[in-house]
């Protein structure tokens, strides 16, 4: 038989008696009581970061994405002597162009094919009116 | 901890994230030492088994290193690295092909390794008797992910309310009917062990 003095008292003690709060940090503590040590993890998250970092070094770059004030790259003015050089070049092909032309022309009117060097003709048309 | 020592230890956390932001790794691994042993015991809870927690702690570690700059400065570290341990712990059960409900864990120690420290709520659990610890526990056990959860979002560090809602990314109005629903699942596997 058990001692009713002794039920009523267990039962004054029950964790079903606790407030809610109370039950709950006792559940908790119970259960992470078991663990009796704690892993140390530090050594292995530093070597896998580190070793992520030389994988994928671009994830784990923390350097400011906005580049500092004065260096920031400026868009330069185009110069005299870059837009002579460009006029020069564009002024070659567009002659080289009509040179082609021409000789097809002639070769046409001299009975010959000329629709190869036509065709050359055009697409040197087409890489100038591309650059 | 006095709220002396508290506000001691967010100031000196503070600095270290800050540091840890612009690429410092040894400022991070300052805190990974701090706060691993939470960690731990937030995988512990999930998991169940001391392997699988201490990897879910590892792979937590490293995605926060990873999620530092969007991390929520309002409410600190540890609600942070809370919800990233539970995340981590639940991606590693499925992987490890775990059941929800497990029997007792084994305790196995692989690595490098120091005693835990002891836990406040356990003082309460004195006067009960081997019997009485073990349905609590057991019980415990028994409950749902997300029961367990939500009890240890707000009891396993003594978050605040607002903070252990922030653990969870969910309202505090919220945790306070799922931490209601989840102490009556515990109390209602405790009625029936």
């Amino acid at each position: 038989m058990t001692d009713p003095r002794q039920t009523d008292s267990r039962a004054a003690d029950s964790p079903a008696r606790l407030a809610d709060d109370q039950l709950g940090s006792l559940a908790v503590a119970l259960v992470v009581g078991e663990l009796r040590w704690t892993p140390d993890v530090a050594p292995a998250v530093m070597d896998r970061i580190s070793r992520d970092a030389v994988a994928y070094p671009e994830q784990f770059d923390r350097r400011p994405r906005v580049p500092a004030a004065g260096l920031v790259p400026v868009a330069e003015e185009p110069s005299l002597g870059r837009t002579i050089r460009r006029v020069v070049i564009f002024a070659s092909i567009a002659l080289l162009v009509v040179v082609l032309v021409l000789v097809a022309a002639t070769a046409n009117a001299a009975g010959s094919s000329g629709s190869d060097i036509g065709a050359l003709a055009g697409i040197l048309l087409s890489v100038t009116e591309a650059s | 901890m006095t709220a002396t020592s508290n506000a001691t230890v967010e100031a000196a956390d503070a600095i270290l994230v800050a540091a840890a932001r612009g690429g410092d790794l040894f400022a991070w691994e300052h805190l990974v030492r701090r706060y691993q042993e939470p960690v731990y015991r937030v995988a512990f809870l999930i998991v169940r088994d001391t392997t699988l927690a201490e990897e879910a702690a590892q792979s937590a570690f490293v995605r926060a290193w990873r999620a530092l700059p969007s991390l929520d400065d309002e409410h600190g570290l540890l609600p942070w690295l809370f919800r990233i341990a539970a995340g981590e712990a639940r991606q590693q059960r499925r992987d490890s092909g775990r059941p929800r409900h497990t029997s007792r864990p084994v305790e196995r120690i692989r690595g490098p390794h120091y005693p835990a420290t002891a836990i406040p709520g356990l003082a309460a659990a004195a006067g009960l008797s081997q019997m009485e610890r073990e349905r609590v526990s057991e019980a415990f056990d028994r409950l749902g992910e997300d029961d367990r959860l939500t009890i240890a979002s707000r009891y396993l560090f003594g978050l605040s309310r607002a903070d252990a809602a922030s653990a969870l990314a969910i309202s505090a109005s919220l945790l306070d009917a799922q931490l209601r629903t989840a102490l009556a699942h515990l109390r209602a596997r405790m009625a029936a062990a």
